[in-house]
């Protein structure tokens, strides 16, 4: 099925996220991480999401998936597939996320069960959503995968531990295991930040390679607007809990009049002797 | 970029110096504990225990300790008795057994303190150093360690006491020699992975001298484990004490302490049973709680959620 | 006579081997050669595995090497104990990749930057170091009000500024950055990069700056070392490295940076 048959309608947002609000209770009172953030994320696009550390750029993506800590008090509305995120039991959230809303984190090395080897854990993801697979079935999509996101040897590598794979290696593996129920809405939160720049340029691509592939929507969460120059479609800038700026990035980063954008841009480091302006 | 432009950060430094209040991690440990409802009862009862441990001279008096004695035949071996105010009934010799377990009791507590301060002292002393010196050094502390380690106490116990009779710190000794053993291992455990971190080696870049980053940056950061493991220790201690008064290998007449009683009150537990009632009560309340203000203590000062 | 001269500096480790098999040994460093002049900023970059974080801290002997010298200002490191060593150290100040980490966690800002006075200048009254420590803490425009808290309490760009603070107080001749801003935000890299720029030039700083990211070296360095797996691919000027790079392991470097 060509991709653009499965992304469907490309002016119904696939998700939806309406007056998100996150607070956290600590000892010193509450602290409100997400102040009635709004977005929509549209099918089969590559949605950047730009902000510093503390911006709330990451809790914002951890609620759809149910993953915010205990001391955390939500409101608002995730739409997504015609249910509110927001309201579903565990049960049910469980059929959602690692299926149809999958996730890459940021530090490839902590996000990987160094006990076990990655073909149990690949096998594992894949086998709570589509039991109905054979082992041998599972295991063959698995290294199918692998394959995908170009990690050399596949089949040696379904037998190691993490620990015996570089950094690099494993956030492919990650991306793999991201994939393999093969989900409408990928979030990947600075799943470079942890990498040597060489190696960032060669996740950034295979992810562009996958998401024409798969056709999913992506949403990209980093702190470096270049790499959003790279690779996204659209992007929003967030700081302190809001969304300051949404649009195409080429309208953001080349046209956009915002005070805090701007300050963004003139931080990024350029190779040509001046550090990079706003236009 | 000039000097004159403030810069996000900080302005971020100067509004939460407004704002929040400092906090070392030691307070947010002690913040932790402080809503721990287990632990803080826990700590309650120990307290109250400590306080009838030091004003047992007080329950002495309240029951007519000294009148009981003179008139021993008519008292003794009495059953609990409200009126006479005998709460845990009278032992063979006419004595209160609720004011014998408290004196008991203080004696215990105090052989737990003494052992565990000896524990504490050798044990980080030891394990610190075995861990910072490393290498050879390292190795052959820990090999003495495992042949301390593998002397059964008791055997030691016993030997010590017959050569120097029954004295009080004799038991001191022998009860804190087994359990620095313990701590010295933990604390090597502890400073061995604070060697590898990014503060002790910015230290030695530095060219801070050895013996200032054991005192300075290694010390402060096993003290929480420390005082962990020494409320987990004085329970162990007090059994251990416990379970040499029962051997009749704990303290002298008149001093008692809880082991002691219970080994009188076992051995008639057939005809005067409640004997072992006040003693055992009072070593496993005791015990519970430290343990309880053990564990409190554990999850505070090392949370999961760092 | 250059400030810091390295000539075929190794470092070998011996991997845990099995028994009875042919021990391997892991070889991060490979007889590298270099030097350093006053008042420049040099910058060692590769990627991770390339031995840059290994050969500075061979050069600093938190790590030993196997052979190779050391001639620091004319003496050679390598011929002193540790004694002789940590009197040398007051020359010699380093900042690390994880600001915080580096901050022992039980000590108030005040005492980790006033540490290296009472080290190597004991003579120094409190009120002398109470003024210098304050000294340093307005350079880094850390406001006195922070003085008292704890390093857990600061974010990484706030908690590096502690770091340089600590690592310049004694004004040392050589300052060795690893990874200083590899673990910040990239807006907040911009405001540490700035800080010892403006350093660099009023303290007339040399500094070695160790990275795995071109760009941010463009902004700091003059002249540019490449690594890769423990040997030293290229040198030359930042012109030369950024405008005609020779090698080709240099080239895919450059061409990983995501620019606008």
């Amino acid at each position: 099925m060509p991709w653009t048959q499965r992304i469907g309608n490309v002016n119904e947002p696939i998700l939806t996220i309406e007056n998100l609000h996150i607070t956290f209770s600590t000892p010193d009172g509450d602290v409100e991480a997400v102040k009635g953030l709004s977005l929509e994320l549209f099918p089969g696009e590559i949605l950047g999401i730009a902000g510093e550390s503390g911006s709330g750029k990451s809790q914002t993506w951890m609620a759809p998936l149910g993953l915010l800590a205990d001391n955390s008090r939500v409101s608002g509305k995730i739409s997504f597939g015609g249910r509110d995120l927001l309201n579903l039991n565990v049960r049910d959230l469980n059929k959602v996320r690692g299926a149809e809303l999958a996730m890459v984190f940021q530090d490839p090395m902590t996000s990987l069960n160094p006990y076990l080897k990655i073909g149990l854990q690949l096998l594992e993801s894949i086998q709570i959503h589509q039991p109905e697979l054979s082992k041998s079935e599972a295991k063959f999509r698995c290294l199918d995968m692998l394959k995908r996101v170009a990690l050399t040897e596949p089949e040696t590598r379904f037998n190691q531990f993490p620990h015996e794979l570089s950094g690099g290696m494993r956030q492919r593996v990650m991306i793999a295991m991201a994939l393999l129920n093969q989900p409408r809405v990928l979030i990947a939160d600075e799943p470079t930040t942890a990498l040597d720049v060489t190696i960032q340029a060669e996740i950034l691509d295979l992810l562009r390679e996958l998401q024409r592939d798969f056709g999913m929507a992506v949403v990209f969460i980093t702190h470096d607007l270049a790499v959003i120059a790279k690779l996204c479609d659209r992007v929003a800038i967030m700081y302190a809990g809001e969304v300051q700026e949404v649009g195409v990035t080429s309208d953001i980063l080349n046209r956009s009049k915002h005070p805090y954008t701007q300050s963004l841009l003139a931080a990024i480091p350029r190779i040509d002797g001046s550090r990079g302006e706003a236009a | 970029m000039s000097l004159l432009r403030p810069t996000s950060t900080e302005s971020a430094l100067n509004k939460s110096a407004e704002v929040l209040q400092s906090r070392s991690l030691t307070q947010m440990a002690i913040q932790r504990f402080l809503r721990n409802r287990n632990a803080i009862i826990a700590l309650w009862i120990v307290g109250i225990l400590l306080t009838m441990a030091v004003c047992a001279p007080f329950f002495e008096w309240y029951t007519g300790y000294g009148k009981a004695f003179q008139d021993r035949n008519f008292y003794s071996g009495q059953p609990p008795n409200w009126e006479a105010r005998h709460y845990f009934g009278t032992d063979q010799n006419g004595r209160d057994i609720f004011v014998r377990t408290i004196f008991g009791m203080r004696i215990s507590l105090m052989v737990a303190m003494v052992a565990a301060i000896v524990a504490l002292t050798v044990g980080i002393l030891y394990g610190a150093i075995s861990g910072l010196a490393g290498g050879r050094t390292d190795a052959i502390m820990m090999r003495i360690l495992d042949l301390l380690i593998s002397y059964p106490l008791t055997l030691i116990a016993v030997i010590a006491l017959a050569y120097f009779g029954r004295n009080i710190f004799i038991v001191f000794a022998i009860i804190g020699l087994v359990e620095w053993q313990i701590m010295a291992r933990v604390i090597r455990g502890q400073v061995l992975s604070l060697r590898n971190s990014e503060f002790v080696e910015a230290a030695r870049a530095m060219g801070v001298p050895p013996l200032a980053i054991l005192r300075r940056h290694i010390i402060p950061n096993v003290l929480g484990l420390a005082v962990v493991y020494m409320t987990l220790i004085i329970p162990e201690v007090i059994l251990v004490e416990s379970f040499l008064g029962y051997l009749g290998l704990g303290v002298q007449e008149p001093n008692t302490s809880l082991g002691v009683l219970i080994s009188e009150g076992a051995a008639r537990i057939e005809q005067k049973p409640w004997f072992t009632y006040g003693p055992g009560f009072f070593l496993v309340t005791l015990l519970l709680a430290l343990n309880f203000v053990g564990d409190g203590l554990r999850d505070a000062v090392d949370p999961k959620d760092r | 006579m250059s400030l810091l001269e390295v000539s075929s500096l190794s470092v070998n480790f011996n991997l845990p081997t099995p028994l009875f098999q042919k021990k391997r040994i892991l070889h991060a460093v490979k007889s590298v050669s270099f030097a350093v002049e006053s008042g420049e900023t040099l910058a060692i970059v590769g990627e991770s595995g390339s031995g840059k974080s290994t050969l500075v801290r061979a050069i600093l002997r938190l790590v030993t090497a196997s052979e190779g010298d050391v001639v620091f200002d004319g003496e050679n490191l390598m011929n002193l104990n540790q004694g002789e060593m940590r009197v040398r150290r007051k020359r010699l100040g380093m900042i690390f990749q994880d600001p915080i980490a580096s901050l022992s966690p039980r000590r108030t800002v005040f005492q980790i930057i006033e540490e290296p006075l009472l080290v190597h200048f004991p003579q120094m009254t409190a009120d002398e170091r109470e003024a210098k420590v304050g000294q340093f803490m307005d350079l880094m425009r850390l406001p006195s009000s922070v003085r008292n808290r704890y390093p857990h309490e600061f974010s990484g760009g706030q908690a590096q500024r502690i770091g340089i603070a600590r690592a310049l107080i004694c004004e040392p001749d050589l300052l060795i950055a690893d990874e200083p801003v590899s673990a910040l935000d990239v807006s907040i890299q911009a405001e540490v990069l700035d800080l010892l720029s403006e350093i660099k030039e009023s303290q007339n700083l040399t500094m070695l700056f160790i990275s795995h990211d071109l760009s941010v070296v463009y902004q700091v360095a003059d002249r540019v070392l490449v690594l890769q797996h423990g040997e030293i691919k290229e040198t030359g000027t930042v012109a030369n490295i950024f405008g005609t790079p020779k090698d080709p392991y240099t080239q895919r470097l450059l061409a990983a940076i995501p620019t606008l």
